[in-house]
């Protein structure tokens, strides 16, 4: 599944296929085909043959220039809306919101009562979508997230009617998504990626946009299933909220913060506008000595001592698309390497650190191979 | 990664740390043996090259030391990470973070040990040197024999120096959190307290019977039924998992951990949770503690290994036997696959081996003399060895049947034409020219067929350095320094990239390409940095080097063993004891004949000084060759002959032969006027003289000869002088060891008047051994005696005299070769102090010796060869034609023979000498320095406008390169103050440490324009905005200013 060193930076080092994989992958909005898969398979075949097809059959670049501004507006609201309710989690409340604007699916974990329900609650109800969500036990089945053919009442030919499941929402929180069987979780990861359901050859399409929000527990795992390293690599971020400073928990207990306050939370934005901020994210543009960073940086986790497996170039695409929403939210139009350094952690961490190994190492695995590269400048 | 547990600690480093050596790579002692040989070489032909080689090796040798002391001081162990729960025997992996040196090639081993709470080590692993850039975390696999609870990990880490030749080991001692190491389960069950306690008041099922709710799973463990296992699971991990079930709780177990058996104890408690009973342990102080799950068991199993072990070390004996018992009890067991360090040599390292080897041969062959053919043999010989021994390296060092057989044969053939050559020898100097460096540079060029790895490499070079003593030693030509350097480079080049692994430079190309626009300020050490730190080294050493020979001094000449004495096919001389031509024909001069006409005598070696009558008035020609050189470790006059009777145009040698007295060991008696049982101290002076033309058969010595080593027969003659039974050809070599009263001004000063002395030593014994040392020729002039007596301060000491005579004769006559013969008749001293006033130093020496008998002061000339040109690298004197000399001895009563000379420099016994061979090289190269101020000068202006040219050409290509937005990128990045724990230095992170309040948005806003100007390809160039950003910078600049 790891393509060789050299060949993704064939790939990705080129100015046209690089920026073009890595912002179409990006850009086109779940909910279709999923681009990014497509690509995915189709640069691994062109890494095996001469040239790349992928390129031709690309539009050019875009190079008008996006209008990041109301994107840095809706994420600065999105961001103080997660802050109101959980507080001194201000740089989790940016990772979550730029992965939300990117597209992506993000996965909390940490020990329990740190909130990582309640920041999967706050991101639904801020976005104003539906919300639904599922908690993850060993006895639940496919069929209970994606819904399933039930009796109408009726004996025509539509004796059975399609009842849908909880994954049919905007935002999907999975609570404990380890202590579901594999099944189920390649069942909820494959719908994710396609971002429809296919339930008695009949294809429902999910809502737009529509994000997944896992959390798991990393302790207390007798009687889990651990994620595999590709389920792991679907989840484009990876937090770990980590336990509230004492000045945050004293405002928790007193009922000035944390789940008193969610009833009161407003959504701050649309579903419109959400579509709308995630296609200027995915028109932020990246130049070749960023990406030619980013290519590094995947090389030194494979060249890591400590590092089983290093991240795929999936993963370097997940990097790009969250540095793409972090620019975004600073009303830039390109992405700077400092995008980059602030995505990595997120991005890579679970990939990195596999299915043994805590995020927490994880994270410290991907900042030791950032301090070994030089950043590009001018 | 363990089956259970998991859960990895970092911890720190609890600051135990030692730095020891460890000892020395395999062939170092080979090199220190080298060295031994070489000051053994140094002591017994006392060359200063090799004594300059011994002390660069020496200071070389320490800054190895130092420098790997320096790198091991640097490493440092920051953190390590274990699993928390392990089972004996199983392999799990240390993670260690292991930071410094900047060199990653020299550290070779890291070594992990674990140890139990007391310090037993239980485990140690080794692992060869993982590449990587510091700081780097190594993965040691290791396996634990024995259980217990391990709370500390040392690690060891070896660092050499550049060359690799000294170990030291740094030793960190860290604490980790307890790592349990539990024992393999075992049955059968410990006795346990069992107490009924089910909710329902009964058993629920028997025994062994799987039963209860299914809670998640586990992986298998003995005595778990087939029927629960979970086929998906297991499926899916490759590995048996089975249903955990829980059930309402039916009994509790209870096990006493003192008594327990470890591994029992861990069956036990399994046991326990597989029948879903709940299970707790009693401590010592009667605490009871659940066990929870697997993980649990495993560790109170360890815990009680652990307990065990204590008790049993507190009840064992104390001192040695109780060391013994706990080496029985926890024996140490190796289980990590401990991994051989590399041995292998790259072919450039062992290239240049090969061409240090040549020069020394080369360098041996030329003092030899060597052919040229020879010469073409020998790096034959030497490169087919290279080649032959890569390739054996290349197949893993094993070494064809047909490869031994030659290398065998090419031996013995070698060692049967030695011992044929050896048969012809006679004499320790033609055994230590012939047979000796034949076998030495057959070692040479068979080793050079063995040279495989770092070991057979490091003997190689200490072979050569022997090889380029023994030259150094014998060689004493002007050149030995330049080939001293020919060989060293490519030893030092070649001992320095011994360690060097092959492919390293593969690794290098292999590093991911840094972007173009990276700027050199984040890299971190450079290759330029390097370079200089390596040429910063070199003149360390360098400047150690001289700090050292400025101690060592000028080295004495020769040990008395092993003085060496040859001499070549020379023809014997006519008369016995008379004197002889170089061609070994009589010289005696024709008496009767007209003065020579000046130059006709032409040749080299034809100085009249060397016959029996000289005449003042005939020099010659004498030419500008080396006539012979003289190791010793001052200057001297190298006396030939003393003359007595003077005529007033020509000297004449006594006709007395004196005694002739046979080799090797001759004694010289004392002769007339030499001063025995002197009050003054006198100290031994060894000469060695190496003939380069053929000489006449005079024996040259300084005065005065004590001994001689000379192969044949002297004669030595009352005057002083030696004379041989042979002629002195080109390439003999004879020792003479002076004995020389260490006068100096004051003890000359204060003899006094001499001739007032000797006026009264006639009046009262006579003395008819001083007349012919008074006797003036008839023709002296009037004149000349008033001048003697007018110079002559009445009172003042023979010394000052002497030194007054010398001072008018510098004043008022020139020293001129051409000088106009005096008119037949004339008298010689008279014409050159009163007429010409031109003359040589025959007639300036005749003057001043007719101007001291006058005064009653006795007086004679000698005449040899003044010390020469002296060569700083071999220490020899090079004596050359034109250095033939004459000159006055004056008899000091105290002191004896005494040279004066008013032309040539030659300091006093006492003055000459106590120098150091440091102190020689530095004078001669600021007397070097001095006479060539201008063109140095002009070199060095030269190489610094070269040097700036570059360094400017470089700058404006960096400037093109770089762009205007570049070089304020450089700016901004100059002013970032960033702390060392960043992981990476961005530009809003700079902006961030760059400045205060104030000044911060500004910072901010210069950083977003630089990013901007970088990374945003719509971004195009605009001066007004460069002005903004290029002002904002200049007041960021003057606020840190």
């Amino acid at each position: 599944m790891l393509a060789e060193p050299n060949l993704v930076q064939q790939v990705l080092g080129c100015r046209e296929s690089c920026v073009t994989i890595l912002r179409d992958s990006a850009s086109l909005p779940p909910g279709h085909v999923d681009p990014g898969e497509r690509l995915g398979s189709e640069v691994k075949n062109a890494a095996v043959g001469a040239d790349i097809p992928v390129v031709d059959t690309l539009p050019p670049p875009l190079m008008t220039a996006p209008d990041t501004g109301q994107v840095a507006d809706l994420g600065t609201r999105l961001v103080r809306n997660i802050d109101a309710v959980i507080a001194g989690k201000h740089d989790i409340a940016e990772v979550a919101i730029a992965t939300v604007l990117s597209g992506g699916h993000l996965l909390i974990e940490d020990i329990p009562g740190v909130g990582k329900t309640l920041l999967a609650q706050v991101i639904a109800r801020s976005t104003g979508g539906t919300f639904h969500r599922i908690q993850g036990t060993s006895d639940l089945l496919p069929g209970d997230i994606t819904g399933s053919m039930v009796p109408s009442g009726r004996l025509d030919a539509d004796s059975m009617t399609f009842r849908p499941g909880p994954v049919f929402a905007n935002i999907v929180v999975f609570d404990e998504l380890n202590r579901a069987t594999p099944r189920t979780q390649s069942a909820l990861l494959e719908l994710a990626e396609e971002a429809t359901v296919t339930v008695d050859g009949v294809v429902h399409r999910l809502p737009d946009p529509f994000m997944i929000v896992a959390t798991q527990n990393p302790i207390d795992i007798a009687g889990t299933y651990g994620l595999g390293d590709g389920s792991l690599d679907r989840f484009r971020a990876v937090v770990t909220p980590g336990r509230a400073p004492a000045s945050a928990e004293l405002e928790v207990l007193t009922g000035r913060r944390g789940r008193s306050v969610l009833d009161t939370l407003e959504p701050v934005a649309t579903l419109t506008d959400l579509s709308a901020a995630r296609d200027v994210v995915a028109r932020v543009q990246i130049s070749d000595a960023v990406a030619g960073y980013v290519v590094q940086l995947l090389q030194a986790t494979r060249q890591h001592q400590a590092i089983r497996i290093g991240a795929s170039t999936r993963g370097g695409v997940a990097v790009v698309a969250l540095a793409r929403a972090f620019a975004a939210m600073s009303n830039r139009t390109f992405i700077t390497p400092d995008d980059i350094v602030r995505a990595a952690g997120p991005a890579l961490a679970h990939r990195v650190a596999g299915t043994h190994v805590s995020v927490e190492i994880g994270r410290e695995l991907v900042a030791d191979c950032l301090a070994g590269i030089a950043p590009p400048t001018i | 990664m363990p089956a259970i547990g998991g859960s990895a600690q970092s911890s720190s480093s609890s600051g135990v740390a030692r730095v020891r050596p460890t000892g020395w790579s395999p062939g170092t002692g080979s090199l220190v043996g080298a060295w031994l040989a070489s000051a053994a070489i140094a002591r017994l032909t006392g060359a200063t090259a090799v004594i300059l080689v011994l002390a660069a090796t020496l200071v070389a040798m320490v800054f190895e030391i130092m420098a790997g002391w320096w790198s091991a001081r640097s490493v440092h162990t920051s953190a390590a990470l274990t699993p928390s729960v392990v089972t004996v025997g199983e392999q799990f992996s240390v993670l260690v973070t292991i930071e410094g040196p900047t060199s990653p090639r020299s550290i070779e081993r890291r070594r992990v040990t674990l140890r139990t709470t007391d310090g037993t080590v239980v485990s140690v692993a080794e692992a060869t040197n993982v590449p990587g850039t510091p700081p780097s975390t190594d993965s040691i696999t290791v396996r634990v024999e024995s259980a217990g609870v391990l709370t500390a990990l040392t690690v060891s880490v070896f660092v050499a120096g550049p060359a690799g030749l000294i170990w030291w080991k740094r030793a960190e001692t860290i604490d980790i959190e307890p790592l349990h190491v539990a024992p393999n389960a075992r049955g059968p069950l410990l006795e346990v307290e069992t107490t009924a306690a089910t909710t329902e008041g009964s058993v629920a099922a028997p025994r062994g019977n799987h039963h209860g709710e299914i809670d998640g799973v586990r992986p298998w463990r003995r005595g778990d039924s087939t029927n629960s296992v979970h086929w998906a699971s297991s499926l899916r991990t490759d590995e048996l998992i089975v249903h955990d079930r829980v059930t309402v709780v039916d009994e509790h177990w209870l096990v006493d951990l003192d008594t327990a058996d470890a591994d029992r104890l861990r069956w036990t408690l399994d046991e326990a949770r597989r029948l879903g009973h709940d299970v707790a342990v009693r401590t010592n102080d009667d605490a009871l503690h659940v066990v929870h799950d697997a993980d649990d068991a495993a560790r109170w199993s360890a815990i009680a290994a652990q307990t065990r072990a204590d008790r049993d070390r507190l009840s064992a004996p104390t001192g040695r036997d109780r060391r013994r018992m706990e080496f029985l009890h926890q024996p140490i067991r190796l289980r990590a696959a401990v991994a051989k360090p590399p041995t292998v040599i790259t072919g450039p390292t062992r290239w240049t081996a090969a061409v240090a080897a040549f020069a020394s041969m080369a360098m041996l062959a030329g003092a030899l003399g060597g052919s040229t053919a020879r010469l073409a043999l020998m790096a034959t010989a030497l490169a087919t060895g290279a080649v032959v021994s890569l390739w054996v390296a290349r197949r893993g060092g094993r070494r064809p049947l047909i490869l031994q057989a030659t290398i065998v044969g090419a031996i013995l053939i070698a060692l049967v034409t030695i011992a044929v050559q050896a048969t012809e020898v006679d004499g320790l100097l033609a055994a230590l020219r012939g047979p000796l460096p034949n076998v030495l540079m057959l070692l040479v060029v068979l080793h050079g067929f063995e040279t495989v790895d770092r070991r057979t490499l490091r003997v190689h070079l200490a072979i050569t350095f022997v090889l380029a003593s023994y030259a150094a030693g014998l060689r004493i030509d002007g050149s030995i320094g330049w080939w001293l350097a020919a060989w060293s480079v490519p030893f030092a080049v070649s001992l320095l990239t011994t360690m060097r692994q092959p492919g390293s430079g593969a690794d290098r190309a292999a590093r991911p390409a840094r972007s173009t626009r990276s700027t050199p300020s984040r890299v971190g050490l450079g290759p330029a940095n390097l370079a200089g730190r390596r040429l910063a080294s070199v003149v360390a050493i360098g400047l150690g080097t001289l700090a050292v020979l400025s101690l060592v001094p000028i080295p004495d000449g020769p040990a008395r063993l092993g003085l060496p004495a040859l001499s070549v096919d020379a023809p014997t001389v006519d008369t016995p004891g008379g004197l002889a031509g170089p061609d070994g024909s009589s010289s005696t001069a024709d008496p009767n004949g007209s003065a020579p006409d000046r130059g006709s005598i032409g040749a080299t070696v034809g100085y009249p000084g060397f016959t029996d009558s000289l005449d003042t008035s005939v020099r010659g020609d004498l030419g500008d060759e080396i006539v012979m050189r003289v190791r010793a470790p001052e200057p001297a006059f190298w006396r030939g002959q003393t003359f007595t009777d003077f005529d007033g145009r020509t000297w004449t040698v006594s006709p007395q032969l004196g005694q002739p007295r046979n080799g090797p060991v001759i004694d010289v008696p004392a002769t007339v006027g030499d001063a025995l049982g002197s009050t003054v101290p006198s100290s031994e002076l060894v000469q060695t003289y190496f003939v380069e033309q053929d000489l006449p058969n005079v024996v040259f010595a300084a005065a005065r000869p004590a001994q001689v080593i000379f192969d044949g027969t002297l004669w030595t003659r009352p005057d002083g002088a030696l004379r041989s039974d042979v002629t002195l050809t080109a390439g003999s070599v004879y020792t003479v060891i002076s004995d020389r009263v260490q006068v100096d001004a004051d003890i000359l000063r204060s003899q006094g008047d001499l001739g007032e002395f000797f006026a009264g030593f006639r009046a009262m014994a006579g003395g008819d051994e001083l007349e012919p040392f008074l006797d003036l020729p008839a023709s002296t002039t009037q004149r000349t005696i008033d001048l003697a007596t007018s110079l002559r301060t009445p009172g003042a000491s023979t010394y000052d005299t002497i030194l007054a005579y010398e001072a008018w004769l510098g004043a008022n006559t020139e020293y001129d070769l051409d000088a106009p013969v005096p008119a037949d008749g004339a008298d010689a001293v008279d014409d050159f102090l009163f007429e010409s006033q031109l003359g040589f130093c025959e007639q300036i020496a005749s003057t001043l010796a007719v101007m001291l008998r006058s005064q009653g002061v006795p007086a004679r000339l000698a005449t040899g060869y003044v010390p020469g040109e002296r060569d700083r690298v071999s220490g020899v004197w090079n004596v050359r034609g034109s250095d033939a000399h004459a000159w006055v001895e004056v008899w000091f009563p105290q002191t004896g023979w005494q040279s004066f000379d008013p032309t040539a420099e030659v300091p006093l016994a006492a003055d000459a000498g106590g120098d150091t061979v440091g102190g020689d090289l530095i004078a001669a190269s600021m007397s070097s320095i001095s006479s060539h101020r201008i063109e140095i000068a002009l070199v060095l202006f030269a190489a610094g406008a070269l040097v700036v040219g570059v360094r400017l050409i470089a700058l404006a290509r960096y400037r093109r390169r770089r762009g205007r937005w570049g070089l304020l990128q450089d700016r901004f990045e100059a002013l970032a103050d960033v702390p060392a724990d960043t992981v990476v230095a961005t530009n809003p992170l700079i902006a961030s440490t760059v400045a205060e309040a104030e000044s911060g948005r500004i910072a901010r806003t210069v950083a977003d324009e630089l990013d901007r100007a970088a990374f945003d390809p719509t971004w195009v160039d605009d001066d007004q905005r460069f002005e903004q950003t290029r002002s904002a910078l200049a007041t960021l600049e003057r606020t840190r200013a």
